[in-house]
């Protein structure tokens, strides 16, 4: 379902948006550092703190990702649905090494710390219309 | 269900087919460069110990054959936590010595986690997060590190890092990095760990060679160090010991001093005792000589006193040499004259005839330096020996008749001659000829009949050797005029006086040959085993004999003379003797004898217990032990005689298991024709 072309925007260049929906029905947008390409039909995010996006998805696996390639802008639009969350393996190495990588330049090694890497299946893809 | 499929255009197929052989075409040529470029990189690391040389040549393939612009390689400390950039490409100045703690960074994890990392996005992930430590601290939520600097691109985005490890060790860390985001695909990880896993074995086995050289030098650096202390240790002890040696050197000229003065006051073997008050008087038997320059006060009253005193000196010089070489002792002088004693200090079985060939020696080589000669005489006696005189004056000296008597036969001695007293006849007559002098009158003692000693008979004339009755003094007495003729032709060059004195003196040598050559003709012209006799050599057998002791001037006369020896004593002196004998046969090129010298010298040392010898050493053998048994010494108190030594002969052990036929031949040469000669049981001699 993924192609080929949507990788270079799930390198985490520019930061992506997520939206996600409440119980209750009440939304939530946020950005978040990087969508990580796991398979054609899979994505993760990274889950380091309890936040509002983490308590929704808990609550409701829906959710909507925009990612965006930074050599030529393109947005990608993908409805996702929350699947499960892997505390270890290799999926969660990898997320957690780069997570490592960066927090340790910054200082920040004690606080950005991976929990786990949740699994999202991934339900459509959709191209932005090319912003000329 | 499926929804219905579109067909495709063969023209839309055929694009979609070009497209993907050229892809595939692409890739392929890309993986050929790939596994090309990984064998080159792999040889030339491979190839070299030199851990610079590998760091160059792997960075350098970073950029000229990967296309990577920016590298690195940093290596682990011996701890792991740090590490510190070795080698670099694409940095103005050089990123060498920079160091990173390990775990941070993209290389710092890499490493520490001992996995290959690879971002697309460090610079923006890092403003991110910059950002909300911003936040963080506004918040003041925690307290946080300090953000660290890394070695590399300050505006690095995409970064490549492959941990380096062998056998679980970490040696390093490779990286590659572009400000470019997304800079390095898959491909490019799984090539860089290829590289890096040469790279990696490549840096391990030259910090190993490293190593191997630093622990070489650390063990060189140590074997220095412990050869310098070896050194100083020597030069400590060398300089100690000279120190010690100076220290000994001067205890010994000490003690020589000492000893000298001592040696004025006793005979040497007695200084020990003397030095421990343990020498107490004795009764010795003992030769008093007394000498006299005849006519030194009226001869010398012309000359200045230094030239008397110089030439008495030099006469008592050579006096003493000549006394000690016959084992006297200078008691004492008195003007010209001098007191000698012969028995002194310890007990001696041929003091006799010591004093009377010492007196005969002093004759021939010092007598004619006197316008009017010298007269010696020589008494023998029972007399008491000692420390004589005031404790802090004392000397050797002996005290008895014997003394008084000796002073007196010296002064009816004729000029040049060598008297002796009437008591001293029956010991002397069988080697000296002696001629009676006229009864005189001697204040103390009565009428008095000395003897003058003319010389040392011939060996024919030698009765205590040669029996007037026996074979050889019938049919071989000729021999001994062939040896001395032999001696003078063959051996003329052969300083014989350097021989030991006493055996010149006694010509034992000659009567050795003399013997063995007459014991051989004798078994000749008995007929029985022809043969055998036959096989011996006359003149190897002559030269043999004569040449037997030549050793013996190598050896000081102290230790020749000595009495005291004991077995391992005595069996070095024997090994000392053959050795001499052997060295000095070579000199005078007699090499020749050598073996059958040899030879007897083993029979000697176990008088024939080991082994079976040839004819020619049981001629010598025969012959030697014989005139060594006949020597002129009081043996166990009695005199020996001629056949006594053959019965001594015939208790060798050699001739104990086995019929002898040489030895056998030897009794019938040599005894007197009335003679038995039963050999005993047991020998129970020793053979000196």
């Amino acid at each position: 379902m993924l192609p080929d072309e949507i990788k270079p925007a799930m390198h985490g260049t520019i930061p992506s948006t997520i939206v996600t929906c409440s119980l209750a029905g009440i939304p939530n947008v946020t950005d978040i550092s990087q969508v990580w390409y796991v398979d054609e039909t899979h994505v993760a995010l990274s889950f380091q703190f309890f936040s509002k996006t983490h308590r929704n998805v808990r609550e409701n696996p829906f959710a909507e990702v925009i990612v965006r390639d930074a050599q030529n802008f393109q947005e990608w639009y993908l409805e996702i649905q929350f699947d499960h969350s892997e505390e270890s393996g290799p999926l969660f190495d990898a997320m957690d090494i780069e997570l490592e990588a960066i927090a340790s330049m910054t200082g920040m090694s004690g606080i950005f710390k991976l929990h786990a890497a949740d699994v999202y299946r991934v339900l459509s893809v959709r191209k932005s219309k090319s912003r000329g | 269900m499926a929804a219905e499929p579109q067909v495709p255009s063969v023209r839309d197929q055929l694009v979609d087919n070009q497209k993907i052989i050229d892809r595939l075409n692409t890739e392929l040529a890309r993986k050929t460069d790939e596994v090309r470029i990984i064998q080159q990189i792999s040889s030339e690391i491979s190839s070299t110990l030199d851990l610079d040389r590998i760091l160059a040549i792997s960075l350098d393939a970073m950029e000229t054959v990967l296309g990577f612009r920016h590298s690195m390689i940093l290596l682990a400390s011996g701890d792991e936590r740090v590490l510190t950039v070795a080698a670099s490409r694409g940095y103005d100045g050089g990123r060498t010595g920079a160091e990173i703690p390990l775990g941070q960074g993209v290389l710092g994890v890499a490493a520490r986690r001992r996995r290959v990392v690879r971002m697309g996005n460090v610079a923006t992930q890092r403003a991110y997060l910059t950002g909300v430590r911003a936040r963080t601290e506004a918040a003041g939520q925690a307290a946080l590190e300090p953000t660290v600097e890394m070695p590399g691109l300050a505006d690095a985005q995409s970064q490549l890092a492959i941990p380096l490890v062998v056998k679980d060790r970490l040696v390093g860390v490779l990286g590659v990095e572009s400000a470019t985001a997304n800079a390095f695909d898959e491909l490019d990880e799984m090539l860089l760990s290829i590289v890096g896993n040469q790279v990696a074995t490549g840096i391990d086995n030259a910090r190993m060679h490293l190593s191997a050289i630093e622990r070489s030098r650390q063990l060189d650096a140590a074997n220095a160090e412990l050869s310098r202390l070896n050194e100083t240790l020597e030069a400590g002890v060398a300089a100690r010991t000279a120190e010690l040696s100076a220290a000994l050197d001067q205890v010994r000229r000490e003690k020589e001093l000492s000893e000298t003065l001592l040696r004025r006051m006793a005979p040497p073997e007695v200084i020990p005792l003397m030095l421990q008050d343990r020498l107490l008087a004795r009764r010795l038997d003992v030769a008093v000589m007394f000498t006299d320059v005849v006519g030194f006060t009226a001869y010398s009253s012309g000359m200045e006193p230094d030239e008397v005193f110089s030439q008495l000196n030099e006469f008592f010089g050579a006096a003493g040499e000549i006394i000690g070489r016959y084992r006297g002792y200078i008691n004492k002088t008195n003007g010209d004259g001098i007191m000698a004693l012969f028995g002194v200090p310890f007990e001696s079985a041929t003091y006799r005839t010591d004093a009377v060939l010492a007196a005969l020696a002093m004759q021939r080589e010092t007598g004619a330096q006197f316008p009017f000669g010298m007269r010696i005489g020589i008494n023998t006696g029972t007399v008491t020996a000692g420390m004589l005189g005031p404790p802090d004056k004392s000397l050797y000296d002996v005290i008895g008749d014997a003394v008084n008597l000796a002073s007196r036969v010296e002064a009816l001695c004729p000029r040049g001659g060598v008297s002796v007293s009437p008591q001293c006849e029956d010991v002397l007559k069988p080697w000296f000829q002696l001629e009676r002098l006229e009864e005189q009158e001697v204040k103390g003692v009565g009428r008095l009949t000395c003897l003058n000693v003319l010389g040392l008979k011939a060996i024919a004339e030698d009765e205590r050797r040669v029996d007037p009755t026996s074979r050889f003094a019938a049919d071989y007495l000729s021999v001994i005029e062939e040896v001395e003729a032999m001696k003078r032709e063959r051996l003329g060059v052969i300083d014989f006086i350097s021989l030991q004195a006493r055996d010149l003196a006694l010509r034992h040598n000659e009567a050795v040959a003399s013997y063995a050559v007459a014991l051989l003709r004798m078994l000749r012209a008995d007929g029985a085993d022809a043969e055998r006799w036959s096989a011996v050599d006359e003149g190897a057998l002559m030269t043999a004999a004569l040449l037997h002791d030549a050793g013996k001037h190598v050896v000081e006369p102290a230790r020749l003379n000595d009495r005291n020896l004991d077995g391992a004593g005595r069996e070095r002196l024997r090994r000392d003797l053959l050795e001499g004998t052997l060295r000095t046969l070579k000199q005078i090129d007699a090499d020749s004898a050598a073996p059958l010298i040899a030879d007897l010298y083993r029979f000697e040392a176990t008088r024939g217990a080991e082994g079976e010898f040839d004819t020619a050493v049981e001629l010598l053998a025969a012959a030697d032990i014989y005139d060594a048994l006949t020597a002129p010494k009081i043996y166990k108190g009695s005199p020996w005689r001629i056949v006594g030594a053959l019965a001594e002969l015939m208790r060798l052990p050699y001739c104990q298991s086995q019929h002898r036929p040489v030895f056998t031949a030897f009794a019938e040469l040599m005894k007197p024709s009335s003679a038995v000669i039963a050999p005993r049981a047991r020998p129970d001699f020793l053979i000196r």
